[in-house]
């Protein structure tokens, strides 16, 4: 018990304790007069209550160096768009190729189904995809950003937790862009289109949504820092990653739902990000949470912190190395 | 708070020779050894790694700039990468109070299609300044750079030159507390360069702690009191910067000792710089007399052997030859061993830095002279004055002066009908 209000106490004041025992503090945060130290090779830094001091520290990082941060995005969506064919259509193409063979695959299945295609799928397809869409591009932007990044890796000190976020940012912009058009075409269906069986509803769970979308982030995030360092030392980890979201969209059940599997469908939801899309696919489309699918939430959400802490831990025990295997 | 601002304590650092990406199937087994607490501890070596910093240990005071020289390979860089955290040392431990900075490379971060201007924000915030500083300061980077004229085109169109000077800009108008600066004092043109000493000395006088690393013995020598020699990984001087570039210099000799080219016909030994009684020297004095002393182990039978000590400044530039055949028939009548001594005086060199080689030449009846030996590295003479002059010769003569009376000669006053007739023309 006592640890866990040492714990609270931290995260309220902001500090944090034994600094010898950790890796090199920075000299931002205090101002003029404080002191940055080296620490000898130790095995295990962190005590039981490592984990939330870790988020704390993190955090903090975060915050000091957030300038570096936003000039890195900047830098990179910048470079996106110049000397570009498509340059900002680029924002919209992949979100309406990706529902364009969502719809396919609906129109395959309800063919096969014998039944009428339902506004609902089609719905239900372009809600998931543009979270997919996110995801993917997360762990794939963060995977390849520490090598792609790696000239600046070898010369200046920052904490090297900064490069995986800001490779984000832009894909995170995208996402906005992209997830407000949806946004408005779904509000027009909603309101404008009518039909008998449930399209698009409008329900106070529509304010869950978000934190589904966050914790999608951070699932991408704690995987992305983990594959972005393994990447380092084994160079083929990008191209493994690639391979595994191009084909995880099956898997992640973005274009079908796991009841339309039969009686082993539920087995799909063992991949964290399904769960969390059939969720929201049920909030926009239904205005429910199906219940079956509570627990396996409960379970992604898990999932999603343990990866993410993984990750951390992961990253941080090989950060000291990325300058030497650049 | 005391005013220590570095204090690096017995940091030793190692790395990996070879391939470093262990095989899949070693790697699991040992990941979980080190896992469990069982595998070996990163801090010791095996076959494969070599330490590149051992048990080095200094410190620097607030204000004070401190110099690290040493041949290549030496741990230099290494060091300065350890300091500014960008590499974890496998033992001991250091301390740094105070905002610090390091500029291991000009125009670190900056990205091909930006423009001049968009890399001077994102350098800027790279090493640590903060947007409304770069915004206060953007005039004066884009001044100092003097590339105004391009400041708004991508930066994958300027050149190297150009790259460099916008590069370096950006770092001197950094305001910390704390500077690591390695070799980075070597770009542009001359004009450039002084410019940037000039800048460093500014901001030396403003009380920023410096470790500065450069092979430019002069820069080293006008901006640090104190400089550290490494040597594959240690500290070998820890002292005033004249006693560390001496030290330096040896080393730069001793590494190529062995190293001689020539025939079996004749071997040199132990080159070194005497005063007049045969006491070896570290450094000639400017202005007196200059002794040089080398064992000649001669193998062969030459009808007469000579010798040449060339001249040059440390920069290549030639500056002259003394020959043994100007005075002496042979240095070697028959093989043995000799003792050869050369007197230059007066020494004519002013205090610098200075390389001689040494070619032994043997002269066979029907070939002439040949060269039968020579240093394959140049051997480092310095000599020093009271004061630096910063010349190369110093020339001894007498200048005189003698009052010249005015001719007697009337042509040489203007004649007055001359000025009449100016005056007044009718």
């Amino acid at each position: 018990m006592r640890w866990l209000f040492c714990v609270m106490n931290d995260i309220i004041r902001l500090k944090s304790r034994s600094m010898t025992r950790f890796a090199p503090s920075f000299d931002r945060l205090n101002g003029k007069q404080a002191t940055a130290r080296g620490t000898r090779d130790s095995f295990w830094y962190c005590r039981i209550s490592g984990p939330c001091l870790m988020i704390t520290r993190m955090l903090k990082e975060i915050y000091a160096y957030r300038e570096l941060m936003f000039a890195m995005a900047y830098r990179d969506i910048r470079v996106k768009y110049k000397q570009a064919v498509m340059g900002v259509a680029w924002v919209f193409v992949m979100p309406i190729l990706a529902i364009a063979s969502g719809i396919c695959f609906r129109i395959a299945m309800a063919f096969f189904g014998g039944r009428p295609l339902e506004l609902g799928a089609i719905t239900g397809v372009m809600a998931k995809s543009i979270p997919w869409l996110l995801f993917s591009g997360i762990v794939a932007t963060a995977s390849s950003s520490i090598l792609g990044n790696i000239g600046l890796i070898s010369k200046i000190y920052f904490p090297r937790k900064i490069v995986p976020i800001s490779s984000i940012l832009s894909t995170m912009l995208d996402f906005v862009i992209s997830g407000t058009g949806i946004a408005i075409i779904l509000l027009v269906i909603a309101l404008a289109v009518p039909t008998e069986k449930p399209a698009v509803t409008i329900s106070w769970l529509l304010l869950l949504v978000p934190f589904l979308i966050a914790t999608l982030v951070v699932l991408g995030l704690g995987l992305g820092l983990f594959f972005g360092a393994a990447n380092l030392f084994f160079r083929d980890v990008k191209y493994i990653v690639q391979v595994l979201l191009q084909y995880g969209i099956f898997f992640s059940l973005v274009y079908f739902s796991y009841y339309e599997l039969g009686q082993y469908g539920w087995i799909l939801l063992v991949n964290p990000v399904a769960p969390i899309l059939e969720v929201i696919r049920s909030i926009v489309v239904q205005g429910v949470i199906d219940p079956t699918l509570l627990p396996w939430l409960g379970y992604s959400v898990i999932v999603t912190l343990l990866v993410a802490m993984g990750g951390c831990w992961v990253f941080d025990r090989a950060e000291s190395l990325f300058a030497e295997y650049a | 708070m005391s005013d220590v601002a570095i204090h690096v304590d017995h940091v030793w650092k190692k790395f990996r020779k070879g391939e470093i990406h262990d095989s899949l199937r070693e790697l699991i087994p040992a990941a979980f050894k080190r896992l469990t607490g069982r595998g070996p501890k990163r801090s010791d070596l095996n076959q494969s790694e070599f330490w590149a910093l051992k048990d080095v240990s200094f410190e620097v005071k607030q204000g004070e700039s401190l110099g690290i020289i040493g041949p290549n390979g030496a741990g230099k860089s290494t060091m300065l990468k350890v300091l500014s955290r960008i590499m974890k040392p496998n033992r001991g431990n250091y301390d740094i109070h105070g905002r610090l900075s390091a500029l291991i490379e000009v125009g670190a971060g900056f990205h091909s299609d930006l423009t001049g201007r968009e890399n001077i924000y994102l350098n800027g915030t790279i090493l640590g300044m903060t947007r409304q500083e770069i915004k206060a300061k953007e005039e004066a980077i884009i001044d100092f750079a003097g590339v105004s004229d391009f400041i708004d085109t991508p930066v994958k169109r300027y050149s190297s030159g150009m790259n460099a000077r916008l590069g370096f800009a950006v770092a001197a108008h950094l305001q910390t507390d704390v500077l690591l600066v390695d070799e980075v004092l070597s770009v542009g043109d001359a004009r450039f360069r002084h410019k940037c000493v000039t800048h460093m000395n500014n901001m030396l006088r403003s009380g920023i702690t410096v470790i500065f690393i450069s092979h430019i013995l002069d820069q080293v020598r006008s901006l640090c009191p104190r400089t550290l020699v490494l040597d594959r990984g240690e500290v070998v001087y820890n002292g005033a910067t004249d006693g560390a570039v001496r030290k330096y210099l040896d080393l730069l000799a001793t590494a190529d000792r062995l190293e001689e080219t020539g025939e079996v016909g004749a071997d040199v030994r132990e080159i070194k710089l005497c005063d007049a009684q045969g006491n070896e020297q570290l450094e000639w004095r400017a202005g007196e007399a200059g002794y040089l002393e080398f064992e000649l182990h001669v193998r062969k039978q030459y009808v007469a052997v000579q010798a040449g000590v060339n001249w040059k400044t440390l920069g290549g530039v030639y500056i002259g030859t003394f020959h043994s055949s100007r005075q002496v028939h042979s240095l070697a009548e028959k093989p043995g061993v000799y003792r050869i001594r050369i007197q230059i005086d007066p020494m004519p060199l002013a205090d610098g830095d200075y390389e001689i080689e040494l070619h032994i030449y043997g002269a066979n009846p029907d070939e002439g002279y040949v060269n039968i030996w020579e240093t394959r590295q140049p051997r480092i003479v310095p000599i020093r004055g009271n004061e630096p002059s910063g010349q190369i010769v110093l020339f001894q003569g007498n200048w005189t002066s003698e009052p010249v009376m005015p001719a007697k000669d009337d042509t040489l006053r203007p004649k007055s009908h001359v000025m009449t007739a100016s005056a007044g023309i009718i």
